[in-house]
């Protein structure tokens, strides 16, 4: 089974989850890493090599940081890109029917603030709700999603730690 | 009550729904029209300029078509630089205080496709959960959604029905002054 994992994050040297998750992520076989603003700094993407290279793998990954409860805006445009009508959805649009879908989100937010009664008062279930809906739409098995909450008070150790938890999760069988 | 209607649609000529929409907003001198792709071609968005109308404001109201079950990517890029931290939210970021936020969506899938058994599964006070949150962590009020479902269905009667609820929507009394 091929992986791609498109990463999203507007400022990856100076993240540190997102940096350590990907370069972790680019030591393992069977798994492409795509660092989509590196690729695309002018917004302009390049909509017949992305649909190539999901076609060329099985399980899709979206890696990002959480901005306003959902994807940054970079991706937003890839997926309003990308995924056409007549490809990716419709009566013929059937090309990514039969993959996986997979999210990875870090959060600055803590992991309790994301429940009923939190400072974020909706779980990270509900707020994934529009990607799962896309899932659905374009006929990919929505997987369970990886999420580290409260990124700021991570020591350099968790943060290890939590890139080989990732890998785990990633190449998991569901 | 000063309210501002951001309407964010990359084909707004060619839109049905949203330029009728914007046509009777246009008729209320009182509403001020920013519209977001026709402002910014180029996606390079004028920050402090956006943050003054804002400020100018008392009601925002966003429009847009249903992509994704999300906002086009140009609104989403909107919050990500113009809802900064220290403005917006975080220590200091009270700007938007005590204003409200409302948004007027249209959506292809009919209405009964955004249900349990329908093929979009979701419904959208689900679906729009992140513009809800998103709305309580900068301190506005949320209006109740505004929205038209099935866009390739509406008669042009309905339609000017429907704008002339919109105009009603978006003007209706201040949900914080009768509070």
């Amino acid at each position: 089974m091929k992986t791609l994992v498109i990463v999203a994050h507007p400022n990856l040297e100076q993240s540190k989850v997102n940096r350590t998750w990907m370069n972790r992520l680019q030591q393992e076989d069977n798994v492409t890493v795509h660092n989509l603003y590196a690729h695309y700094p002018t917004y302009e993407i390049d909509v017949k090599k992305e649909q190539q290279l999901l076609l060329e793998h099985d399980r899709i990954v979206f890696q990002f940081p959480f901005y306003w409860y959902s994807s940054p805006a970079l991706l937003k445009q890839w997926q309003d890109l990308v995924l056409t009508y007549g490809w990716a959805y419709g009566s013929e649009g059937t090309k990514l029917r039969g993959k996986e879908f997979m999210l990875v989100i870090s959060t600055g937010g803590p992991k309790e603030a994301y429940q009923a009664g939190g400072f974020n008062h909706f779980s990270i279930s509900e707020l994934t709700k529009p990607f799962q809906a896309t899932a659905n739409l374009t006929g990919m098995r929505f997987l369970p999603t990886f999420t580290q909450q409260g990124v700021r008070f991570l020591t350099n150790e968790q943060v290890l730690e939590n890139a080989e938890e990732l890998v785990c999760h990633l190449k998991n069988n569901y | 009550m000063k309210t501002l209607v951001i309407i964010t649609h990359p084909n707004l000529e060619q839109s049905r729904i949203n330029r009728t929409w914007m046509q009777e907003l246009k008729k209320h001198e009182e509403i001020t029209i920013h519209t977001l792709y026709q402002t910014y071609p180029d996606g390079k968005i004028n920050i402090p300029h956006e943050q003054s109308l804002l400020e100018s404001h008392d009601r925002i109201i966003l429009q847009f078509p249903f992509y994704w079950y999300s906002t086009p990517s140009l609104l989403k890029q909107w919050q990500d630089e113009v809802l900064s931290y220290g403005w917006a939210y975080g220590e200091g970021g009270d700007k938007l205080h005590g204003k409200e936020l409302g948004v007027a969506i249209s959506t292809f899938g009919p209405e009964d496709s955004y249900q349990p058994n329908g093929y979009n599964h979701f419904t959208m006070e689900t679906l729009t959960t992140p513009l809800q949150q998103t709305s309580n962590l900068i301190g506005t009020r949320f209006m109740q959604l505004f929205v038209l479902n099935g866009v390739m269905h509406v008669t042009d009667e309905q339609l000017e029905e429907n704008a002339k609820a919109y105009v009603n929507h978006v003007l209706q009394p201040s949900l914080i002054e009768a509070n």
